[in-house]
């Protein structure tokens, strides 16, 4: 049998990494997406405990996490795509707020890959009067 | 058993390896497909476990349901521009730092006690634990398993209040 520690300490593991990740990371899917990965890494301690005492309450308590990890999951995006506005098109002339635009970090930001070329334009155009 | 061992340590390196990866990655799609393979590997230490039904859970809800979300919200309503998120300075190292150090603390603090804990040897999971969780489910645990409609309701409420904001 594998010790109860080596579970706990795959979720310990698992659960660090999404925290870090949703310190680090600064796009709200990145953050939810670490959010889920914290989550699954507590039904792991959760499921050796149940194993390692034979019941099956720590499963019970697994099936309800993850009932709330994919009801918060589902509200958590609708509230980040209605919020962001992203089903417009991105474009460079969005103003952005005086005190980002002085902050080192902003001004040191990589610039965005490949913006949409043809859908900025279609944008501008629909803009002009 | 050698077998479990295998088994665990098969699952046990794919889920932290795409963890790892997983939030290391610029692309938020290829972050998805990274986080599907590490629910994915959870699922099998499930299976390890014998905890079947929370392996078919993990499998519909987590992998089939929620990875599913993420990945149709993101090539649906998110634009090419912002899919790369790219944004490293030194608060990121020193945050990156102070997770590390927490890390190494606990797995040093947990091998420094590791005498090799036996599973106690109380009864084992039923062979049919899936019909046992019902059990429970049902009988033993029925406030509990009513109250989880709550939040559901409340998602359902939020989401439909989202969409008609939206539309209007």
């Amino acid at each position: 049998m594998i010790p109860v520690e080596q579970y706990l300490v795959l979720g310990l593991v698992l659960f660090l990494i999404g925290a870090g990740g949703a310190l680090l990371r600064r796009n709200p899917v990145m953050i939810l997406m670490s959010i889920e990965l914290m989550l699954a890494a507590v039904t792991v301690n959760l499921i050796a405990f149940s194993r390692m005492w034979g019941a099956v309450n720590g499963q019970l308590f697994s099936i309800f996490i993850m009932a709330d990890a994919a009801a918060q999951t589902a509200l958590a995006l609708g509230i980040v795509v209605a919020c962001k506005g992203w089903a417009r098109p991105a474009t460079a002339t969005r103003s952005e707020p005086a005190e980002m635009a002085d902050s080192a970090d902003y001004r040191n930001r990589e610039q965005p890959v490949a913006a949409d070329a043809e859908e900025a334009d279609s944008y501008a155009e629909r803009l002009q009067p | 058993m050698f077998l479990d061992r295998l088994l665990f340590d098969f699952f046990a390196a794919i889920a932290a390896a795409s963890a790892l990866a997983m939030v290391t990655r610029r692309n938020i799609l290829h972050a998805a497909i990274l986080l599907l393979a590490t629910l994915l590997a959870i699922g099998g230490i499930f299976l390890q476990l014998q905890a079947e039904y929370a392996f078919a859970a993990q499998l519909l809800l987590f992998a089939g349901g929620v990875v599913l979300l993420f990945v149709l919200v993101v090539m649906l309503l998110v634009p090419e521009s912002l899919r790369q998120d790219a944004s490293f300075n030194w608060k990121n190292y020193v945050i990156s730092a102070l997770v590390l150090v927490a890390l190494i603390e606990i797995l040093a603090l947990v091998w420094a006690r590791h005498e090799g804990t036996i599973w106690p040897s109380v009864a084992a999971l039923p062979p049919n634990n899936t019909g046992a969780m019902g059990d429970a489910l049902f009988r033993d645990d029925l406030l509990a398993f009513e109250f989880a409609s709550v939040p559901l309701l409340a998602t359902i409420i939020g989401v439909v209040m989202l969409a008609k904001r939206r539309t209007e």
